[in-house]
């Protein structure tokens, strides 16, 4: 199965989106970018208690997740400074914080590459950058992980966006997905603007095989801040 | 005259259950618990139990390599860029890396004794002067002047070979 049909097919559905209104404070240039930088737009991410399952055979025993876990994934990849705030709700407790859940996340660097196939196949890497923009964290008593990171660039095909593995403290696999980024007017990626790429050919949401689907915005993040400061993206994912 | 050379090793090291060093058998946990977790992403709609019967049913888990791998990178990082086994006649460990691939030989979910993964270490790239019965004079440092040079005298074994070889011409010879 192609991993774009997997994830196609195990994404859940959260809840509707909700977009705030854009601020009056900046004046906004012809690009929809406020000039002072700051993101207007930040979206919101979903509250509404549901999810899709997307379990698998488990459990498997993991004594300690630590080895993969960090907080900062960079790894010396450069963009802009974003933290990635993730909670992790369980359904079955009112979508509740979900403590000890394991959570990966990876995204592509500021080009649209990703840390893939390194170190694989017949080609060696160096071991201290190989896995760029990957790592693992465990929710604490709020349910939140937290990365940091740079802006994700893009690639063709595809809208912005950050994978996300959800396991259990067992190991089990409970959720696989993507995050989503507010687009348009005053919003981070505006600001970003595909950085160096510019935003030509760019698949937005809409036009997205992952997320063109998301009609109620449940994969949605809450991206504020600015291209100086850097970037805070919020959301909240709910497993059974 | 291929000597002396700009050489490079490549160190094969197989990590299975019968390890018995803590380095060991710490990355074979530690691969083995990667190895479970991160297959459920390739085997959302049938059953398995080997990483070949894995790789057969989805091409796309050959990027299980790659993913577990992240498992051993910390007790990559505790080598500080020094090629494990491989030493000197006086048992000391000279050979630096940053390069290495990491394979799945294979696993199993439910037989830990069946895991078996190898990290290939590539050297950096040291100079080969000469030969000393059956070791190999090597050092980091090659210039045509007279200031010593620290060598070390290795030895090939097995899992290990030459990976790379360039011929160095002195000064006063030519490439031609």
């Amino acid at each position: 199965m192609e991993r774009k049909d997997f994830i196609g097919k195990t994404l859940g559905v959260l809840g509707s989106a909700f977009i705030i209104p854009l601020g009056t404070a900046c004046k906004k240039n012809a690009a929809g970018v406020t000039t002072d930088g700051e993101v207007t737009t930040p979206g919101n991410s979903s509250t509404t208690c549901t999810v899709a399952p997307t379990e698998t055979e488990g459990p498997f025993p993991t004594k300690n997740p630590s080895a993969y876990a960090r907080q900062d994934i960079r790894d010396g990849r450069t963009g802009y400074a974003l933290r990635v705030n993730v909670t992790i709700g369980k359904v079955s407790n009112s979508c509740q914080p979900l403590e000890g859940a394991i959570v990966d996340i990876w995204h592509c660097d500021a080009e649209g590459n990703y840390s893939e196939y390194g170190g694989t196949g017949m080609q060696s890497v160096n071991y201290q950058s190989v896995h760029f923009l990957r790592g693992r964290q465990v929710t604490d008593k709020n349910g939140l992980v937290y990365f940091t990171t740079i802006f994700p660039g893009w690639y063709s095909g595809r809208a912005t966006h950050i994978h996300v593995h959800i396991f259990n403290a067992s190991g089990t696999s409970l959720k696989v997905t993507q995050i989503a980024f507010p687009e348009g007017s005053g919003t981070a990626v505006a600001l970003v603007s595909g950085y160096n790429k510019g935003m030509s050919g760019y698949t937005y949401n809409a036009s997205d095989n992952i997320f063109s689907d998301d009609k109620d915005g449940i994969q949605m993040a809450k991206v504020t801040g600015n291209k100086t400061d850097g970037f805070d993206l919020n959301i909240q994912l709910n497993v059974e | 005259m291929l000597l002396p050379a700009q050489i490079s090793f490549c160190y094969k090291k197989t990590i299975e259950a019968g390890c018995t060093l803590p380095w060991e058998k710490e990355v074979f946990a530690l691969t083995y618990q990667e190895f479970k977790m991160q297959a459920q992403y390739y085997a959302a709609t049938f059953r398995f139990y080997t990483f070949k019967e894995l790789l057969e049913q989805n091409k796309a888990a050959d990027k299980l390599h790659f993913l577990v791998s992240a498992a051993a990178i910390s007790h990559l990082k505790q080598l500080n860029n020094i090629i494990p086994d491989i030493c000197n006649n006086i048992g000391e460990q000279f050979l630096t890396f940053n390069q290495y691939r990491f394979v799945i030989n294979n696993s199993d979910i439910n037989q830990p004794a069946i895991h078996s993964v190898s990290i290939y270490f590539y050297s950096d790239p040291i100079f080969w002067l000469g030969n000393a019965g059956t070791f190999m004079l090597l050092t980091t440092a090659f210039d045509n002047d007279s200031v010593a040079k620290s060598t070390n005298l290795l030895q090939i074994i097995p899992n290990l070979q030459i990976n790379s070889f360039k011929k160095v011409f002195y000064d006063n010879e030519s490439n031609n």
